[in-house]
């Protein structure tokens, strides 16, 4: 592990190193030609002029870029916190006023921001500059109808709503597999069609946003042949560089990414440089590290720093509230400072901190909402990240600061979240699994929270041990592995199929089971009556079948699981598992041995079981 | 001197009283929760022989001083009525005692008490319950809405010392009559002081038959009095008559007024010089006694308060109705809805010791403004007791969580043409994840296919009816799952 560790941070500056001399390079001569727009302000701003960066097609675009989901409305807050009000249009005049007049000159929007208010409030406040001044990039959001009819009036609408002739930046919004691609652009001609656009010159740079794993982003750059992107979109920051598919096994790590499009020479513009703010507030370790190198640079302007330093990225993407946070960033990219090596280190090092936390990778983008069961599912994620983040999430009853930090959960809980809005209410009826871009399964992670937030009102239940049954499961993803058992701490993985390595244990004479903590896929009878006749604690599984669960249950073993079913399938999903079947009528675990017995040794005799 | 300790010790208790009823986090009750046990009423409910006793011995040595110390409907008069003289001075005078009214009361209340469908007439009159109701209704919003700012304060200081709480109207039938109660009080008090103690109130007739035959009563030195006739004007209970230097000691609430008023000394504290023990009027006996009384209907229709917030993100979560349970809910240690009715003074410290907002006062004319379970904004959570530790009229026995785990008040009840798995056709089992006692199962509805759709099952012997799966429900308006009371709790 530890060696991984040193490997992986190798690599980051390696690779970065030379990106950073070459990001220099460009941004000297990015400002040689500059317009006027940042001398401009004589304002007594003491910051230098904005970086640039250059297109396929030879455009000047600024590093920093516009992000227009997290406009501000009249409640004063941004659209994400306060759903109920209007958009505050005098604000983000200010606020888009003061990005050209500091040298932005990128705006990304899309029609599924901001409840569809996005575009035309963008729109709005660019129709009072000069079109030279400006680039716009907008999406094809057709996530819920992607038929060609309301694809076409979809990007119909965007050159209403933002009062333009052309889209310098057009993009295929969110895919991340083969079938995403023909299903939402390619079966509908949609593709074809933009295609032509963009010859007619009403697109001026076509590409796509990327959310997905690596077969599906080596089948979307393999379409590079035909389709020549222009650049792509991806989330790139110094946690997602090396960490983000440890923290989601179904997601890619923005390494891999970037250096597949820079071998391509296509440009990369970026998403989520603050992973949805998370990076602009770490933990109070994190943040002290960062504030003793550099006492007044923001902790958000390392993140920003990180995110522009190679030197295929075009700009930068920052979905900016409040006119702090604008600022803050202008100045960051006025001019780029690059990072040293220690300064890489050291964001490393940082990077290694969070992804060790068990937060839940939300962004708080919103297109899993609404939820039609009416939960609150970015604003649940928040409370629990934030409460992580802040030490609130004290596992450990014992633990001195266990009252304060599980009042502090339970009341910002209900402070952030309406009761009936809350994790509890989450019957998994799966719908908003295919919409998160970050891949996160949804239900699972709201009955983690919901069991947590259970045990801290019970106040009698152990935290302890829930925190280590999920970090279990998590390690069993994650290794694909068969099954993972805790006992006093002492962690064991197990790789063999089916059963077997339970029956081994149990023959063994169990001793590893006895008061054991376990990680399992699939739980069916047999392994219910082993670990009943094991003596095993309690165990955390994806799928349980029915009878299992009167089993263990009945057994005294505390269980945790994600579905229920009625029995286990075989491999084949032809029928019943066989051992399954072999237990049909039994529920004594002792009476379930002497056949598991049988059925193993017939399996290690290479008898045929499914017979 | 004595005026000025009542009138300390009156304060101490109204405060500490009152805060009961708008301490919504229990821990003034840990501490002073006695001074509910100690009210006459539920005292008496309680079979708390021991407090009722105490309280006749302690009426029996120095008079009425429970009156003006001890019951908060009490003592809330003199605050009104503090007011009232300020406005004008020596504004009382001796009336003669308006026997017909104060005898007629009291049986009523007795007959009413304990007799079915009708005991919501003793609980309007009862003193304690009634200042109960008006400090749940009308004080503890004010208190709760003062709290919600200091909360919104904290919230934006990160604090988490204050936490916002919902302010709602559990029923509108028992706040129009804590309303209408507070009202009609208030104006008695500003006008004529304790009249209401002294022509309504049933607890003041029993302690006036007491008071009657005190051994300390104060009493005027004629010697020295020179018929003045202040202290009459300014005796609250008008029992003061000067021109015949004679005291109405059954109307006297020893508030000691008389004496610090009166400039010539003439009044004085004392031990009576003959002492005769008060003959048993055998009030307790009575409390069953028959009297047809038709009905008073209180009209008003519950109107469930509005808490709809829609916007484009969020999908609008329509109101839960409450289901028509054919046998209402009621706590567990209340052992039945009959021990429940008769026990019950309808003070509603219950409703505003309950943390999940699950006590509702009941609009149904049997039971009326008494508590019953409601889930349609919480449920009835399995760590929580707090109704069972603050009853003071033992309608509710104190019970612990174990025990309570272990009681059953009703059982679920599964309606399948409202399940989300019937009519969406997506999988849940909210309410079976959710069961503190493992009474519902998903069960295959076809166990002969395999993935056919899962129904919850219900073990109602197992169901200890804490209305988890009703709240946790999906299906609205109405739920998929609801829990129906039992007429006797019993043990699972």
């Amino acid at each position: 592990m530890a060696n991984d560790v040193t490997i992986s941070r190798r690599q980051f500056l390696k690779t970065l190193g030379g990106g950073i001399a070459a990001a220099a390079a460009v941004s000297a001569c990015g400002s040689g030609n500059q317009k006027s727009a940042a001398s401009k302000s004589a304002s007594g701003d003491s910051e230098g002029q904005m970086t640039y960066r250059t297109d396929l097609h030879g455009q000047q675009v600024s590093l920093l870029g516009y992000g227009c989901m997290r406009f501000p409305t009249k409640g004063g807050l941004s659209g994400r916190e306060d759903r109920n009000a209007e958009l505050d249009q005098e604000q983000i005049n200010r606020l888009i006023d003061y990005a050209i007049e500091h040298g932005v000159n990128l705006f990304d929007t899309s029609p599924a921001y901001c409840q569809g208010k996005s575009e035309g409030a963008l729109g709005k406040a660019l129709s009072r500059h000069n079109r030279s001044e400006f680039l716009v990039s907008t999406k094809l959001s057709n996530f819920a109808n992607s038929t060609r009819e309301s694809s076409m009036a979809m990007y119909k609408k965007s050159f209403q709503e933002l009062q333009v002739d052309y889209i310098d930046y057009y993009l295929l919004h969110g895919i991340g597999s083969k079938q995403q691609m023909q299903s939402r652009y390619v079966d509908n001609g949609m593709l074809d069609f933009l295609v032509g656009e963009r010859e007619a010159g009403r697109i001026r740079n076509l590409g796509f946003s990327f959310h997905g794993d690596k077969e599906g982003f080596d089948y979307l750059l393999a379409l590079n042949e035909t389709y020549h992107w222009d650049f792509i979109l991806i989330q790139h920051n110094f946690v997602d560089w090396n960490h983000a598919a440890a923290m989601n096994s179904r997601n890619l790590n923005s390494e891999y990414t970037y250096t597949e499009l820079e071998k391509r020479n296509i440009p990369v513009l970026v998403m989520e440089p603050l992973l949805g703010g998370r990076l602009a507030n770490l933990n109070d370790h994190a943040t002290a590290l960062l504030k003793q190198r550099e006492p007044d640079a923001s902790v958000a302007s390392w993140a920003f720093r990180f995110a522009g330093s190679q030197p295929r990225i075009l700009s930068v993407l920052s979905g900016m509230t409040y006119m702090e946070h604008l600022q803050d960033n202008v100045k960051t990219y006025s001019p780029l400072k690059p990072l040293s090596d220690d300064d890489l280190r050291l964001l490393a090092h940082i990077a290694d901190i969070y992804a060790s936390f068990p937060m839940v990778p939300c962004n708080t983008c919103q297109y899993c909402m609404p939820c039609p069961y009416g939960l609150d599912i970015p604003g649940i994620f928040s409370h629990y990240n934030k409460c992580i983040n802040e030490g609130l999430v004290v596992e450990n009853i014992k633990d001195p600061e266990y009252k304060k930090a599980r009042k502090a959960f339970l009341v910002g809980y209900d402070r952030s979240v309406p009761r009936l809005r809350q994790a509890n209410h989450c019957i998994s009826c799966n719908h908003c699994i295919p919409e998160c871009p970050q891949r996160i399964n949804i239900p699972q992670e709201m009955h983690r929270i919901d069991r947590f937030v259970e045990a801290l009102k019970i106040g009698d239940v152990d935290l302890g041990e829930m925190a280590v049954l999920a970090s279990l499961l998590k390690q069993l993803d994650a290794g694909r592995l068969s099954c993972v058992i805790s006992n006093n701490g002492e962690v064991s993985t197990y790789r063999q199929s089916g059963v077997q390595d339970l029956y081994d244990l149990l023959s063994e004479g169990g001793g590893k089971l006895k008061g054991a903590l376990v990680a399992d896929k699939i739980i069916g009878r047999g392994a219910a009556a082993m670990m009943v006749l094991g003596g095993v604690k309690a165990v955390n599984t994806h799928t349980i079948s029915t009878p299992a669960l009167q089993m263990l249950r009945n057994g005294g073993v505390q269980v945790y699981f994600d579905t229920e079913v009625d029995y286990i399938e075989n491999r084949r999903k032809t029928g019943q598992c066989p051992l399954d079947s072999r237990l049909q009528n039994l529920t004594d675990p002792k009476e379930c041995w002497p056949v598991i017995q049988q059925f193993v040794a017939d399996l290690r005799a290479g008898v045929d079981v499914m017979q | 001197m004595l005026r000025k300790i009542r009138i300390s010790l009156a304060v101490v208790f109204y405060t500490l009283i009152t805060l009961l009823f708008l301490d919504f986090t229990g821990t003034i009750h840990t501490y002073f929760g006695w001074m509910a046990d100690i009210q006459f009423v539920p005292a008496l409910l309680a079979l708390n022989v021991g407090v009722v006793v105490a309280l006749l011995v302690l009426t029996f040595l120095f008079g009425r001083v429970y009156c003006s110390v001890i019951c908060p409907l009490g003592v809330m008069q003199d605050v009104v009525a503090f007011f009232g003289k300020k406005s004008k001075k020596n504004r009382y005078s001796f009336s003669p005692e308006r026997k017909w009214l104060r005898y007629s009361v009291l049986v009523v209340f007795l007959a009413t008490i304990l007799a079915p469908g009708v005991g919501f007439i003793a609980h309007l009159v009862a003193p304690y319950s009634a200042y109960g109701r008006i400090a749940n209704n009308l004080f503890a919003p004010v208190y709760q809405f003062g709290n919600n700012v200091l909360a919104y304060f904290a919230e934006r200081a990160g604090s988490y010392a204050f936490y916002t709480v919902d302010v709602w109207i559990k029923s509108l039938t028992t706040f129009v009559v804590a309303a209408v109660t507070f009202v009609l009080i208030a104006v008695l008090a500003w006008r004529g002081g304790r009249t209401w103690c002294n022509t309504v109130c049933p607890v003041g007739t029993i302690l006036g038959f007491f008071a009657k035959y005190s051994l300390y009563k104060p009493v005027i030195d004629t010697t020295k009095c020179n018929s003045c006739g202040l202290c009459g004007r300014n005796c609250k209970a008008s029992c003061i008559n000067s021109k015949e230097h004679t005291i109405d000691y059954s109307r006297c609430v020893a508030c000691f007024d008389c004496i610090d008023k009166c400039n010539k000394g003439a009044i004085s504290y004392k031990l009576r010089s003959v002492a005769q023990p008060a003959e048993d009027k055998g009030v307790d006996k009575s409390k069953r006694a028959f009297l047809t009384t038709s009905a008073l209907i209180v009209a008003g229709a519950t109107v469930k308060a509005q808490e709809k917030k829609v916007d484009g993100g969020l999908a609008a979560i329509i109101d839960r109705q409450a289901p028509n349970r054919k046998t209402a809910l009621k706590p567990a240690g209340s052992l039945s809805i009959k021990h429940f009715t008769d026990h019950c003074t309808a003070c509603q410290l219950c409703v505003s010791a309950c943390p999940n907002q699950v006590l509702v006062p009941s609009s149904d004319i049997e039971h009326l403004m008494q508590p019953e379970m409601s889930f349609e904004r919480g449920y009835c959570r399995p760590e929580c007791v707090k109704c069972s530790t603050v009853c003071p009229a033992d309608a509710i026995k104190p019970i612990d969580t174990a025990e309570k785990s272990s009681i059953s008040v009703g059982y679920a009840v599964w309606l399948r043409e409202n399940c989300v798995v019937v009519t969406d056709g997506v999988s849940c089992g909210n309410c079976a994840t959710h069961c503190p006692v493992g009474a519902i199962q998903m069960m295959s509805e076809n166990p002969d296919q395999y993935g056919s759709r899962k129904i919850p099952v219900i073990n109602p012997e197992r169901c200890i009816g804490c209305g988890a799966c009703e709240h946790l429900c999906p299906a609205r308006p109405l739920g998929a799952i609801y829990v129906e009371g039992r007429e006797v709790h019993k043990e699972v």
